[in-house]
């Protein structure tokens, strides 16, 4: 059986999450490939309708972090 | 014009280079099937931020006509502006550019060779097909006012005045006392030298009152204010005829409305009326500066004295910082006055923050003063028992007691941050923006707060918080240069708003009013953020947040997941 990759999208805000994600980066921490970070202004950016659009096309979680 | 999509892959030297394929990205980017119509540009770069790296971008736009461009390179927030600066060299409206970043979200991360770079297409389609979704956006670039207005004639907004002043700024002064001067014209002596402070503070008056940029206005209080960074319309009242009011154009404002100290009487173990010999460390310094010495009410000399330190630091639930080192004061001016005074400090915590200050203590220590630590204390008249850190149960009679109660918000701060938008601590306290690396400005930019009313603060800290925050204004507001508010914000469609004001409720920038002749509400561009709250509490979905669109999100969210 194939291996299951989920597919996780992280909605992160600009200002604290996204640069905390980058002092990750900067700092050679692993992070699993499956999540696919997109850059928000702030996460009360994040509506319902992202949500649902985001599981419409494929995502198996949503991080939403702000 | 047809569509030119350029995708510049920028390898950070090793950085990224090491960790992904590049020609292999740069491959299967150029076979991408829903992009087999569109024509691509797609290069790499050793270090697109370099000299080199920008004159090389910024020819391959020109001479490509690109129409659409993705960096796939850092982070955002290293280089987005960086890029967009090149794009405005081009034809290139920079907000036709999208940035993915490939080294901190991808290539640093990702072990993986071949995740990393599989990772890496997908994050690049991303941003390939959002930017095809982007809309150019113009900056603006609006006037701004270089004046300053200052609320509050404290030891604070005088520092502040002077500092805006000497570059000559010209400086609105507003005092709701009739005399500038604050609390600090209340005390006698500073530490460490015990310098008269009365001179001091004379000297800074003096040189406000004579200084031509610096309009002082006392008996007044701030009515209104509205507006932004740069273009603040203002109005100031009379304190005693409250219907006249004045108007005043300024493009910064700041808020040095200080403190007040706690009364002793309001706490459930003070059990003292108006006459008993009860005094907080201010009464206490009016008493020095007028008489000289400190007396009774029946005009003899007390024989014991005892200071209470901490008082209401428990009910207002943080360190006061000044206290300790204030009481220490008052016990030495006292044994100044009469070595026969016995003085004794009770005390819970000694807080000595500052590196004069233990040397201080050291030789207050030395002057027959005795300290008795203390868990804690029940007042009656000038009777105290008190607890002390053996849980001994202890009583004391003295003659005098002297509080150093907790330095608090004053009553008009909760209204004056609602009229100016900006946020209070949980404190009470105004808030500050960020309370390590940017500690004068508030959540409203253009609105400044300093000194007490800030927090517990010192009067070398005050001096301190006035100097920033009028070297912010130096360099916020700049005489004759145009300010360029943020582009990407949000815009209601007014064809879909319905008026129900949500929005008005979550902008916490105060950017949105309500247009009661349409019956909509609108954005005050100049102020937004561009945070997208709105946007997400909108039920009617009328709100759009420039640069960051549904569809431009679904797009780029889509590809990310392929």
């Amino acid at each position: 059986m194939k291996e299951f990759r989920p597919k996780i999208v992280g909605f992160l805000c600009n200002w604290c999450t996204y640069a905390a994600a980058d002092l990750a980066g900067a700092s050679k921490q692993e992070i699993n490939p499956s999540l696919n970070v997109v850059r928000v202004m702030c996460s009360s950016r994040i509506d319902q309708n992202l949500l649902l659009n985001t599981y419409y096309n494929g995502a198996d979680g949503i991080l939403v972090a702000g | 014009m047809s569509e030119k999509v350029g995708i510049f892959v920028c390898e950070c030297g090793p950085n990224i280079a090491s960790k992904v394929d590049i020609d292999k990205i740069k491959q299967n980017i150029s076979e991408l099937e829903d992009f087999q119509d569109k024509e691509l540009v797609v290069k790499n770069h050793k270090l697109l931020c370099s000299v080199e790296g920008k004159k090389f971008l910024e020819k391959e736009i020109k001479d490509n006509n690109i129409t659409h461009l993705v960096v796939a390179a850092c982070s955002p927030r290293d280089h987005d502006t960086t890029f967009m600066e090149i794009c405005k060299k081009t034809q290139l409206n920079p907000f036709m550019y999208q940035m993915v970043n490939i080294r901190e979200q991808c290539a640093w991360v990702t072990p993986d060779k071949e995740q990393a770079t599989k990772k890496a297409v997908r994050m690049i389609h991303g941003g390939m097909d959002r930017v095809l979704y982007q809309q150019a956006l113009e900056e603006k670039h609006l006037d701004s006012n270089p004046d300053v207005l200052i609320v509050g004639g404290g030891i604070a907004g005088m520092e502040a005045a002077l500092t805006l002043a000497g570059e000559d700024r010209l400086v609105f002064l507003i005092e709701k006392n009739e005399k500038l001067g604050g609390k600090s014209a209340r005390l006698t002596k500073l530490l460490p030298r015990q310098g008269v402070s009365l001179n001091v503070l004379h000297q800074k008056i003096s040189e406000i009152e004579n200084n031509q940029y610096i309009k002082v206005f006392t008996n007044t209080e701030l009515e209104s204010a509205v507006g932004f960074l740069g273009n603040f319309e203002i109005e100031i009242k009379d304190v005693n005829k409250p219907d006249k009011t004045t108007e005043l154009l300024a493009g910064a404002i700041v808020v040095a409305t200080g403190f007040e100290l706690l009364d002793h009487k309001v706490l459930d173990s003070y059990n003292v009326k108006t006459d008993d010999e009860v005094y907080n460390a201010l009464e206490i310094e009016e008493m020095l500066s007028t008489s000289g010495k400190i007396i009774m009410q029946n005009g003899k000399e007390p024989k014991k004295v005892a200071l209470i330190h901490c008082v209401g630091r428990p009910e207002v639930g943080y360190c006061s910082k000044v206290c300790c080192t204030y009481l220490l004061k008052v016990a030495k001016l006292i044994k100044e006055q009469s070595s026969q005074i016995e003085v004794t400090q009770l005390y819970k915590h000694m807080c000595l923050p500052h590196k004069q200050d233990e040397n201080f203590y050291d030789k207050v220590q030395g002057q027959g003063i005795k300290f008795i630590r203390i868990k804690d204390s029940i007042i009656k008249g000038t009777k105290i028992d008190y607890t002390d850190i053996s849980d001994v149960k202890q009583k004391m009679d003295v003659d005098m007691i002297i509080t150093g109660t907790a330095m608090i918000p004053t009553k008009q701060t909760k209204q004056l941050a609602e009229e100016l938008n900006i946020e209070l601590h949980e404190t009470g306290f105004y808030q500050e923006a960020h309370l390590k690396i940017d500690p004068v400005s508030t959540n409203t930019d253009g609105v400044f707060v300093i000194g007490g009313a800030h927090g517990p603060t010192g009067i070398t800290e005050t001096m301190l918080q006035a100097q920033a925050a009028s070297g912010k204004i130096f360099t916020q507001l700049i005489p004759g240069e145009k300010i360029t508010p943020e582009v990407k914000v949000s815009e209601i469609l007014e064809a879909y708003c319905t008026g129900c004001k949500t929005c008005l409720d979550v902008c916490g920038f105060g950017a949105i009013y309500f247009d009661d002749d349409k019956g909509i509400s609108i954005v005050n561009e100049a102020i937004c953020r561009g945070c997208g709250n709105c946007v997400g509490s909108c039920p009617s979905g009328s709100i759009v947040s420039k640069h960051f669109t549904n569809p431009q999100l679904y797009q780029e969210v889509k590809e990310v997941l392929r």
